[in-house]
């Protein structure tokens, strides 16, 4: 991202100040900030009555939770007499700013981008908040050991996805404005900045420059090849012995969107509800018949990894793992799609 | 369930729905019409061969679909057509009692009551209790929340 | 013999000597906090076997996935007296279990330690008699072994599993036994305002995103189809609304009634930290005092759900 390092569009805050530009931000736009709730970190509205916590690395959800949330009211009806009433929510004509998010979470809103934008009708309630999305994020500067997104084609300095970047020095940070839009965000506060200077910025190239090329990464085409020439493989039920069949590395994966569809309430009125469903529940592909075609575990583990590494590259959307690490931490049962990588990674590389 | 909700022209009513045994408590509740004891219209009964016949889920689906208060009633102890039914949910109903307690949910929401064929004045009497004390805590708003955000017009 | 070769030569010789058709232990994972449950079903694969603070899940919910087969089976006291349940409800049948018992020496509050100290997930745990030395990112920290416990383990009373056909030697680290009862680690809610009780309850569950970790990591949620995926009558929708939520909690609280063996593993598995003690605490500590039951303790006392006493409390009765 050298383009963007000259110092008209490289900024400096002192760490002290960012309380009261968040504040700021929050009174004309809907932001989000990442703050601790029950042991974890998660984007919330900001608000006063937590601490920010840019620490937590991967914060416990991604920006998916915010562009996606689970669930989401579609619509609500109402029915009076023969008359039924639809109301969409209100649409809000604020800039949405997710603050903070890291590299791997800003590159998964592409392959969101790709699911619920890619096709000939975008879906509304998506669209709506992604056209307001200004994402404001942050360099990792202290990745966790269960990161892996040099491997998946990133890095903690990754800026792909991002309105504006924010590197954290000692007791600065540097935004570095990289879209129209994240400059028409910040450009109302431009007084409380200041220009960044030459030194600042080799600061900023030297910290990158030490986290950079810790692994080379794969070779997505050739991963997917690997994967699909393994579709038979005895591995996946060696894999899936300890699978709990939860939700947690779907519903946690910053790429994961597969959703469903409800209804609450009753006659009189209610809401059109969506929320996440996950492809490691076995109701998820069960038939009116009974049939489920994929009706065991080993099968279920198999799709999830197809779908990230074979199906995604074959419809040439982006791939399905940005190498948060997320479903690394949660999984009960231990299992960690690094392995997966490394498996077939070999024939991947030759 | 026809609409005993707030509007402009009617007060909130409380609405309880009422699991009868059909052998016992529902003989109750007719004793007491034929006797044509006055007690509120606030009951809906829902006819169960046995009380242990109702499961957790039916008294929460009762709740959260619009009921203010759940009331289920079996045989006396020593009565139950089927010899132990109503012992058998007597323990479940302890454990669902207490924990719907602990879990913040309004003691008068849920009771539990035995109510012979014989005894329509007690019948009568119970409806009038539990209509007062499900009114003296107001309209229920669904769990988790103390502001009915999703209560529909019902 | 809980170094990982001693246990991996103990472990391989059981399962050679037994003729057994596959293992149930834990396996070291792919980072230090994290070993991880694995069905060993050839002699090499023991290399792998681990015991340690962090193997909190309890093994005895893969028993019904390896029917009509020799299974071994590594058991701490709860996973052991998961067993017996599961054998008192016609699951799994002794005969076909080869129990390997070790006594549990109070698992570790991975969640809390990653917190506390960023940095532990390269540098790994050292326990050590009743203290753990954790390698912080500024240096190694001593820290007493009971202080950092899963809530289930600080109340339990049953580490050491009985009834086992081969039991282990005691790992060199353990916490002392209990400090607190369930009971306990409810009462302070019972003796809160309602108010304050449903607020609780509505910030620790409205985090539940219904991932159903809690459900499918327990050794008795077991059941074809969950309440919870039935269309007919669909008792709830799958949105995790609050009401939803609720309902999923309190019914599978009601399930456990009688059956949990505060394993713990419930809270453990959740992705979100909602502090599920506080509800299968509840519900044990209710059964046990109005019914005097202990799940899981022997196979011929009934359970309670399927049984009853005509001295049962009516308190609730009015």
């Amino acid at each position: 991202m050298t383009r963007t390092n000259t110092s008209d569009r490289s900024w400096t805050l002192p760490a002290g100040a960012l309380p009261d530009l968040l504040a700021a931000l929050a009174a004309t736009c809907e932001l989000w900030t990442p703050r601790p709730v029950g042991g974890g970190t998660r984007f919330l509205p900001h608000g006063e009555d937590r601490p920010l916590d840019l620490a937590q690395t991967p914060p416990a959800h991604s920006v998916k939770a915010v562009l996606f949330p689970n669930p989401e009211t579609l619509f609500t009806y109402r029915r009076n007499g023969n008359d039924v009433a639809l109301t969409p929510p209100e649409p809000d004509g604020r800039s949405l700013i997710v603050f903070g998010a890291r590299a791997c979470d800003a590159r998964a809103v592409a392959a969101l981008d790709a699911v619920f934008l890619g096709r000939s009708i975008p879906d509304p309630a998506y669209l709506e908040r992604r056209e307001r999305l200004c994402l404001v994020g942050l360099a990792c500067v202290s990745p966790a050991a269960t990161c892996f997104c040099h491997r998946m084609g990133s890095g903690p300095f990754d800026a792909s996805g991002m309105d504006v970047q924010i590197v954290p020095l000692d007791d600065i940070y540097v935004f570095h404005l990289l879209t129209k839009r994240g400059e028409a965000c910040l450009a109302p506060f431009r007084d409380r900045f200041e220009a960044a200077d030459g030194d600042t910025l080799k600061k900023v190239a030297a910290t990158k420059a030490g986290l950079e090329g810790a692994e080379p990464s794969v070779d997505f085409t050739a991963l997917k090849d690997a994967v699909k020439q393994h579709r038979d493989d005895p591995y996946w039920e060696t894999l899936a012995a300890a699978c709990l069949g939860c939700g947690i590395c779907t519903f946690l994966c910053p790429v994961c969107s597969c959703f469903s569809i409800t209804d609450t309430g009753n006659r009189r009125g209610g809401r059109r509800v969506r929320y996440w469903d996950a492809c490691m529940f076995p109701a998820f592909t069960k038939e009116a018949s009974g049939h489920n075609p994929r009706g065991d575990e080993p099968a279920r583990v198999k799709q999830r990894f197809f779908h990230k590494f074979y199906y995604s590259i074959e419809n040439g959307e982006p791939p399905g793992c940005v190498g948060c690490g997320r479903c690394v931490i949660h999984c009960p049962a231990g299992i960690d799609i690094r392995e997966i990588v490394s498996r077939f990674q070999p024939e991947a590389a030759s | 369930m026809e609409p005993a909700r707030k509007t402009e022209q009617t007060p909130w009513e409380p609405r309880i729905v009422a699991f009868l045994c059909r052998w016992c408590s529902y003989a109750g509740a007719d004793l007491a019409g034929v006797s044509r004891l006055s007690y509120p219209p606030t009951t809906r009964v829902i006819l169960v061969p046995c009380s242990s016949r109702v499961n957790p889920y039916h008294i929460l689906k009762a709740l959260m679909e619009g009921a203010d208060g759940v009331l289920v009633s079996g045989c006396h102890p020593g009565d139950c057509h089927y010899l132990t039914g109503n012992l058998l949910a007597r323990r479940r109903f302890i454990l669902l009692k207490r924990l719907l307690a602990y879990m913040g949910v309004e003691a008068a929401r849920v009771k539990f009551s035995w109510i012979s064929a014989s005894e329509g004045e007690a019948f009568a009497g119970l409806i009038r209790e539990i209509t007062e004390e499900v009114r003296a805590v107001g309209p229920f708003q669904g769990f988790l929340r103390e502001t009915g955000e999703d209560v529909y017009d019902r | 013999m809980t170094g990982s070769a001693a246990l991996a030569e103990t472990l391989r010789k059981v399962f050679k000597d037994e003729k057994l058709d596959g293992l149930i232990g834990y396996a070291a994972g792919t980072t230090p906090l994290r070993p991880r449950p694995a069905v060993f079903t050839a002699p090499g694969d023991f290399d792998a076997a681990v015991f340690d603070g962090f193997c909190v899940q309890n093994l005895a919910t893969y028993l019904r996935r390896h029917p009509d087969r020799r299974m071994g089976i590594l058991v701490k006291g709860c996973d052991r007296r998961a067993v017996t349940v599961l054998i008192q409800e016609r699951q799994v049948a002794r005969e076909d279990l080869f129990l390997i018992g070790v006594p549990c020496p109070g698992m570790l509050n991975r969640a809390r330690l990653l917190t506390e100290f960023p940095g532990l997930e390269t540098g790994g745990v050292a326990e050590e008699g009743d203290t753990l030395t954790v390698a912080a990112a500024d240096g190694p920290v001593s820290l007493a072994r009971a202080d950092y416990l899963l809530p289930a383990c600080r109340a339990c009373r049953h580490r050491v599993p009985t009834d086992v056909d081969l039991m282990l030697d005691a790992p060199p680290f353990a916490a002392p036994e209990a400090d607190t009862s369930l009971g306990e680690l409810t009462g302070g809610i019972d003796g809160m305002e309602r108010r304050e009780r449903a607020a609780l309850f509505a910030e620790e569950l409205s985090r539940c995103i219904l991932c159903y970790a809690c459900r499918n990591v327990c050794p008795f949620c077991y059941c074809e189809t969950c309440f919870t995926d039935t269309l007919q009558p669909a008792w709830m929708t799958p949105a995790p609304e609050p009401n939803d939520i609720f309902f999923y909690h309190f019914n599978r609280m009601m399930h456990m009634s009688g059956r949990c063996v505060a394993c713990g593993s419930c809270a453990w598995a959740c992705p979100e930290q909602i502090p599920l003690h506080l509800l299968f605490g509840k519900i044990t500590a209710d059964v046990a005092e109005l019914f005097a039951f202990e799940a899981g303790l022997d196979e011929t006392t009934p359970q309670p759900m399927s049984h009853f006493s005509e001295d049962d409390p009516d308190e609730h009765i009015g």
